[in-house]
């Protein structure tokens, strides 16, 4: 079933020349260390080689080519990932789309944009800014990783509070099945009639086939936005005023908790002014017509005031509020300042039980003895607590990751889930049967194979069952998870 | 080998300190020039990272052959990952320890470029003949050079070479007061111009200029390029012909990033120097941060409205965090419109020594920052690094456009209000 990563055997090597070119086939000791993970691992999987098309029909003829010789294989974005998502689990090839880079429509009447999925979720954005249009979601990766990354993971970000994750931002995905064939999955509007594969699809974490054209959904960039800021004596207070805030019915365009441990490495790397004396801060930014605007302001002010706010501050500019932004959506990075390794978790909580999960969180730090900074993305209960340690001290590597254990669980009991945004891969498959019952995923499993017969396309990911002995190494693995 | 492993100038746990910062998130991948041109994260910033941990840091597991030689070789050093890098990863210090420890890259015309890096560039005077008999050999006698030294040849400047001239700057100054000034190489040889306007801006901002008799190269492209001994010793010589000097205003991007950094890390066991390279770097400002620190004083005349494209060197902008203050002076000149390039964070694909060491792949990073400037209307194209100017307007002229191309100060000198 499964097999040990070595390089091409000579004849499958020239098979892939033929169809690429010398300079796209990578199975060098060099290119399979660097390729062996993705956003996260210290350790990794070595894929067989790498490869990188410059073209969708060359990918595809790679795909039959893995199809024909039964050669798994897994499509890689940017490996901004973080659940190995992309890596070749049980050995295989790792094809590459970042030379699939290429905006080829923009359509400003149908608000809409067709791209290669190389693209970067960034690079797409700022296309299309003179047109006042954007792609919505914005994962604090946006700056490197790709539209087709975001679509197999649904990605999130702190802006899609207001405008949806990825799932309602794309329109239509051209797609190479597991057989290697091509299909088109919904369309340039919204959903039509019959099976939503294009749903089932987006989320399926490459598991179902590689997109090689996406058609992407473009929104307005607001008329006028608020992005304020307010310092809370304690984590709990800034937890509570969020649940005040929506009780208000407001839906902010983002709602951000950063706790003072990510403050303190945020402000290290950024020098934005944060006051390193607060318990946390909660970045609060709403968005839409000035008229809208006129009545939000004051309202997230006296909230935020209400909920014990001890200062408020609005951003008096454009360039204040992208400084700001640049220093959440760096905080993981920073944290790296602080510690010489993390684990950076991804649980959902109902909103409501954000302050719980807060509480949670501190709790099994004291218990464990580890530290641990925590953003949320408030306003849809998305915690990323990062658990600081030092991999060379194995007892606090053991502390951190009962600590995770932990917070995930909790996350459960609070009737969420122990993963938002950052999908299953390999990292979190030994949670599914917490999350579902036998049946459904018997019934998964079931949709998978009749979507997925060959098993060669992304296999082992998600769905727990028979594992490869790749899976020795998940336990490394999470030393970095 | 193991006499250039010796070359190393910070221990292997340091550097293994500094290598355990990346957490691998690839964030980075984006604003690399190499990654963009090839796609391949073996020529990323967060896969050189990974070779660096592999070839040279604690746990090599890696050969330092081929692929991992090939990807350090291919990094242009710009350190424009470093600006992005949310986890501080001191990218280009941990560029500059990795050669140190690979040495320069092997092959013959490698070998002759770090000949001419380490002999020639080193003495404006010999640079100045050598540079002649390469515009001359290119015009005349291309064909008698060896194929594989041709596109050297051809990477050399548009612009005629010339004779190193003083521009009537004194000699010698006082420390106190006086600026001295750091003329460079190939910038003293192939725009004089530079030398001339950086006197005229000084004296113009209340300043009085003086130019050492003893400078030379201060030994950036060695030291890039990886021949430690060789920047050690243009390091101890820069040393020696400024000391104490109160001032050291530089025009030029690259060398004023390598006197305020390099230049104290080298010299750090040199008993004789490293206190006073400590200080001069401490002096050493590039002569856009001190004209803009002076800029009041500075008066420009009324010009045609121009469109000025201005294009940041990585020196300035990823090296010492200069990004605002060359717009800034440009905007003060009456009938200037500054405009950029998108992204213009880019490199050219200059780089020091990697135009002429990997031409192919400089000139298509080139074409690609040209590509950027083409959206944008400009008369004129300005910079401040004399490998940027030098390069931009070889690539210009290559494309047929006849732009102007220039350094920032030449330009501010002619429109200073006399
Ligand atoms: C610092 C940091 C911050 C992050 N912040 C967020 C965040 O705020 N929100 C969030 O949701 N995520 C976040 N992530 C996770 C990650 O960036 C996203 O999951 C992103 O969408 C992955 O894109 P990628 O191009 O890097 O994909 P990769 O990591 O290369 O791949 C991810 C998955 O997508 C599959 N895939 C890639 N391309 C295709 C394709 N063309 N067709 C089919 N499958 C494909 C792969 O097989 C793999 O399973 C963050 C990561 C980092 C490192
Ligand atoms: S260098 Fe910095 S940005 Fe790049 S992968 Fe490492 S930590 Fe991330
Ligand atoms: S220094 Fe420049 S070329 Fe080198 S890895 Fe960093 S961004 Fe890429």
């Amino acid at each position: 079933m499964t097999r040990p990563s070595s390089p091409l055997p000579a004849s499958a090597r020239r098979d892939l020349v033929a169809i690429l070119g010398e300079d796209a086939v990578f199975d060098d000791a060099v290119h399979r260390k660097i390729y062996d993970s993705d956003g996260y691992a210290l350790d990794g999987v070595t894929p067989d080689a790498v490869v990188l098309p410059r073209t969708a029909v060359q990918l595809q003829q790679v795909v039959k080519w893995c199809v024909r010789h039964g050669v798994p294989y897994a499509a890689r974005g940017a490996g901004t990932g973080l659940s190995g998502g992309c890596l070749t689990l049980g050995g295989g090839i790792q094809i590459g789309t970042s030379r699939l880079r290429r905006i080829v429509e923009v359509n400003e009447v149908d608000r809409l944009a067709v791209v290669e999925p190389g693209v970067v979720n960034l690079q797409l954005s700022q296309a299309v800014a003179h047109l006042g249009l954007q792609f919505a979601p914005d994962p604090s990766s946006q700056a490197a990783c790709t539209i087709g990354g975001n679509f197999a993971e649904n990605s999130g970000g702190p802006h899609t509070l207001k405008h949806g994750v990825t799932l309602p931002h794309i329109l239509g995905a051209t797609v190479v099945q597991p057989d290697g064939e091509l299909a088109v999955w919904g369309g340039r509007s919204q959903p039509g009639p019959g099976v939503d594969l294009l749903g089932l699809g987006v989320g399926s974490e490459g598991t179902l086939g590689i997109a090689v054209e996406l058609t992407v959904r473009l929104v307005p960039t607001p008329e006028s936005v608020a992005t304020f800021l307010a310092v809370f004596e304690t984590e709990a207070d800034a937890a509570h005023a969020v649940s005040g805030l929506i009780a208000r019915a407001i839906v902010p365009a983002a709602m951000e908790l950063i706790d003072r441990v990510m403050l303190r490495a945020v402000e290290e790397a950024f020098s934005f002014g944060f006051p390193l004396d607060a318990g946390a801060v909660l970045i609060v930014e709403v968005d839409g017509s000035a008229r809208d605007l006129k009545h939000e302001r004051p309202v997230v002010r006296d909230v935020l005031n209400e909920f014990g706010a001890r200062e408020v501050r609005e951003a008096s500019s454009a360039e204040e509020r992208t400084h700001l932004w640049r220093a959440r959506k760096h905080a993981f990075g920073a944290i790296g300042r602080m510690s010489p390794n993390y684990a950076t978790q991804d649980g959902v909580v109902p909103r409501g039980r954000v302050p719980h999960i807060v509480a949670s969180i501190a709790q099994a730090a004291k218990r464990h003895d580890v530290v641990i900074g925590t953003v949320i993305h408030a306003g849809d209960g998305n915690i990323h607590p990062c658990v600081l340690f030092d991999e060379r001290d194995d007892a606090q590597v053991d502390r951190a990751l009962a600590a995770c254990k932990d917070i995930l669980e909790r996350c459960l009991e609070l009737d969420g889930s122990p993963t938002g945004e950052h999908g299953i891969g390999m990292e979190k498959r030994e949670f599914m049967p917490l999350l579902f019952g036998p049946a459904d995923l018997a019934l998964m499993t079931d949709l998978r194979d009749a979507l997925e017969p060959t098993g060669l396309c992304n296999p082992h990911k998600i769905l727990p069952g028979a594992s490869p002995c790749g899976e020795l190494r998940v336990a490394g693995r999470q030393v970095a998870l | 080998m193991v006499e250039r492993l010796n070359a190393q100038t910070i221990s292997s746990d340091a550097l293994d300190a500094q290598l355990r910062a990346c957490v691998h998130c690839g964030l980075c991948l984006n604003s690399c020039p190499t990654y963009l041109l090839t796609g391949d994260e073996v020529h990323g910033p967060r896969g050189r990272l990974v070779l660096m941990a592999n070839v040279v840091g604690k746990d090599a597991a890696l050969d330092a052959g081929d692929f991992s030689r090939e990807s350090i070789d291919a990094c242009l050093g710009c350190r424009n990952c470093e600006t992005v890098c949310p986890s501080g990863v001191s990218y280009g210090h941990l560029l500059e320890e990795t050669r140190a420890r690979l040495g320069p890259a092997p092959g013959q015309t490698n070998a002759l470029l770090a000949w001419v890096l380490d002999h020639v560039l080193a003495h404006p005077r010999r640079l100045a003949l050598a540079a002649m008999l390469g515009g001359f050999t290119r015009r005349w006698a291309a064909g008698l050079v060896p194929a594989r030294w041709r596109s050297m040849l051809q990477a050399l400047p548009a612009r005629p070479a010339t004779w190193p001239r003083r521009h009537g700057l004194a000699a010698s100054g006082d420390p106190s007061h006086d600026q001295a000034l750091l003329l460079g190489c190939a910038q003293w040889v192939y725009t004089p111009e530079v030398a001339r306007a950086t006197a005229a801006l000084v004296t113009a901002a209340g300043g009085i200029p003086y130019a050492p008799t003893s400078q030379g190269c201060c030994g950036a492209l060695s030291h890039h390029n990886g021949s430690v001994s060789v920047a050690r010793e243009r390091a101890a010589d820069t040393v020696d012909a400024f000391a104490q000097a109160g001032c050291v205003v530089v025009p030029s991007a690259g060398c004023s990033a390598h006197l305020k950094t390099a230049v104290p890390e080298l010299l750090a066991n040199d008993p004789a120097r490293s206190a006073e390279a400590q200080r001069l770097a401490g002096v050493t400002a590039d002569v856009v941060e001190w004209l803009h620190g002076r800029r009041d004083r500075l008066r420009f005349r009324v010009g045609d409205p121009v469109r000025v494209l201005y294009h940041p060197p990585c020196h300035h902008s990823h090296a010492q965090g200069i990004r605002n203050e060359p717009l800034e002076l440009l905007a003060m000149v009456p009938g200037v419109t500054v405009v950029q390039a998108d992204r213009p964070e880019l490199c050219c694909g200059s780089a020091g020594s990697y135009s002429l060491q990997r031409p192919r792949e400089a000139r298509a990073i080139r074409d690609a920052k040209l590509e950027s400037m083409e959206q944008t209307r400009f008369d004129l194209l300005v910079t401040a690094n004399p490998g940027c100017e030098l390069f931009l307007h070889q690539g210009l002229r290559e494309q047929g456009v006849q732009v102007p191309v220039m350094h920032l100060v030449t330009f501010l000198a002619d429109r200073l209000d006399s």
